[in-house]
């Protein structure tokens, strides 16, 4: 025996949750994107705009003719998904082993379950004034389809309990609008017309999964449930009794945390893609950071070996009071291994070989530099390194100049001997800096700008390709008012 | 010393084949006051992980090095409109006596 529970309606009831003073004013929430006819439709109404005539699917214009008053809302995300949390828990409290099958719909596996139990319990579902409908059936289709109907909610149907039902509800089993209009057209208005059609001419003109709705709908098929999960937590914590200040003792309580969850990782044939680290210090600021592992490690010492030399390298506030530790669990096999890529050799050293550096080189400055999506010279960002693993990266092998130019960072400044030609500084000689001498051949100027529609934000400059009496090939910018910077050396 | 920490951590590492050093920014007051001791242990350690390392330098820096080129492109402001591939074609390998130390 197979349950569903449905809450009806559920986007228009999710935004009205925080707005307890429209519940009795009529409103709906428009679907996303036109209809056929180009329309605006209704995706759900509440049951004031149902008393005033209105259902799912009319359009808006013609909604609003008949109800003037019709309150339209956005949908809301974030209250949908807390309303489909405490349906998930409402079917957690009935039933093990269930399913969502859809953003407003569970399905439960009764089986095992005390009949008496289950009754009571489905007789008392509450969640804070909303209804709910519910349905019992030998295949968990059949109440899903029963839980989705006011006719047939509330009582355990046989597939003949939903030959009366409007052959629309099919598209909660997949349905196609092609597939429904089709079966409209053959005159098909209700289930019990659907269910009267032969089964093998319907595979025969519209295929196997339209065979398949009948054997659902004949109760004739009973799949397996897609059973939920809720994502399990891998934490674990360590007060320490005095405030720790050196590094082994850290270890110590780190090694401690890593076995239990290593263990409890193990039961579950799970490996460990990403740590999270949180030191409480004792004047109870907190620094996080995260770790990720080229991949996926079970091993104590795997771990500890990168978390070692990533706190080598910070420099804390004060003595740690508390040690917390996440790990983010993946499938131990969770590797691709790329028929063209190359796998990194040792992957358990990369890692911590990437954290020795950044305590070397400074933190934000190990990585993959990636162009910026601006025109910006020099702009760029740092992609991490962790996640590398020989492969081509977007954007590689494009070339801004045929020269390969090698950039000072930061600019430097130099002065410049210039005079002005057609309203533009034009750069004679270079008076000091690493390249000093007269300027015999130019090309630009290059005006460059961007960011101009932010407030304070924007830039503009000049680049001059300039080569001196020396052979020496540089880049040179001008930036208004009065600055002149040497952007790099051709190479 | 900086920068020989960082070559260093790479090619111990093992993961990474080939290691591009590029010296070019630095200073030659600095490069030269590097201990020559420091390369060859680079050099060892590249030898056991199977790694490869290339120097980038504007002049001789590694005394230990297997190869030893200078690039002569002899590249003036008009050479910016020719392609890359073109000026790749124009660019002279000159190789270097290597003096080793035995």
């Amino acid at each position: 025996m197979f349950a569903a529970l449905h809450i009806p309606n559920f986007p228009v009831v999710a935004a009205l949750r925080g707005r307890p003073g429209l519940s009795a004013v009529a409103c709906a929430v428009l679907a996303a994107g036109e209809d056929e006819g180009g329309k605006l439709s209704l995706l759900a109404v509440n049951s004031a705009a149902r008393v005033a005539g209105l259902a799912r699917g009319w359009a808006l214009s013609r909604a609003l003719v008949r109800c003037p008053e019709l309150q339209v809302l956005a949908r809301d995300s974030e209250a949908e998904a807390a309303l489909r949390r405490d349906l998930i828990g409402l079917g957690e409290g009935l039933a093990p082993d269930f399913e969502v099958v859809a953003e407003d719909a569970v399905l439960l596996d009764l089986s095992g379950r005390s009949l008496a139990v289950v009754l009571a319990g489905l007789e008392d579902l509450f969640l804070k004034g909303h209804e709910i409908w519910h349905a019992r059936a030998a295949t968990p289709d059949l109440a899903y389809l029963g839980a989705r109907h006011e006719l047939t909610q509330g009582r355990e149907i046989s597939p003949a309990d939903l030959a009366p039902l409007s052959s629309g509800i099919l598209s909660a089993l997949g349905a196609g609008r092609g597939e429904l209009k089709l079966l409209g057209l053959w005159g098909v208005r209700t289930l019990g017309d659907f269910m009267n059609l032969p089964r093998q001419s319907l595979v025969e003109r519209l295929g196997p999964g339209v065979g398949a709705w009948h054997d659902l709908l004949t109760g004739k098929r009973c799949r397996v449930l897609r059973l939920h999960r809720p994502s399990e937590c891998f934490a674990e914590s360590l007060d320490f009794e005095y405030p720790v200040a050196a590094l082994e003792p850290l270890l110590f309580g780190l090694r401690r945390l890593l076995h239990v969850l290593v263990g409890r990782l193990v039961e579950r044939h799970l490996a460990v893609g990403r740590l999270e680290l949180c030191l409480v210090h004792e004047s109870g600021s907190e620094l996080r950071r995260q770790l990720s592992l080229p991949d996926p490690q079970i091993s104590v010492d795997g771990m500890l070996s990168p978390l070692r030399a990533m706190l080598e390298s910070l420099r804390l506030e004060a003595s740690v009071s508390r040690l917390e530790l996440e790990v983010e669990t993946t499938f131990a096999t969770a590797a691709q291994r790329e028929c063209f890529g190359r796998q990194l050799p040792q992957p358990e050293r990369w890692v911590e070989m990437l954290a020795k550096l950044e305590a070397l080189l400074g933190s934000g400055r190990v990585g993959i530099p990636v162009p910026a999506d601006t025109h910006r010279p020099d702009d760029f960002t740092l992609r991490p390194a962790v996640a590398w693993v020989g492969g081509l990266l977007e954007g590689e092998g494009k070339v801004e100049c045929p020269l390969p130019l090698h950039r000072f960072r930061p600019a430097r400044q130099v002065a410049v001997a210039f005079e002005t030609r057609e309203r533009w500084p034009w750069p004679m000689a270079l008076l000091n800096g690493p390249h000093v001498g007269e300027i015999v051949g130019r090309r630009g100027p290059f005006p460059a700008s961007g960011n101009w529609w932010e407030s304070g934000g924007g830039w503009q400059r000049l680049e001059w390709d300039i080569e001196l009496v020396s052979r020496q090939l540089l880049r040179l910018v001008f930036q208004s008012p009065d600055q002149w910077l040497l952007d790099g050396v051709y190479r | 010393m900086q920068m020989m920490q960082a070559v260093d951590l790479v090619v111990r590492d093992g993961n990474v084949s080939l290691i591009l050093v590029d010296s070019t920014g630095l200073a030659q007051r600095d490069l030269r006051a590097l201990p020559t001791a420091a390369w060859w242990r680079v050099r060892q350690v590249a030898e056991r992980t199977g790694s490869r390392v290339v120097v980038l330098a504007e002049c001789s820096l590694v005394p230990c090095a297997s190869v030893r080129r200078s690039l002569v492109g002899d590249l003036s402001v008009e050479d910016f409109d020719d392609s890359r591939g073109a000026l790749v074609g124009r660019l002279r390998w000159v190789s270097q006596k290597i003096r080793q130390a035995t």
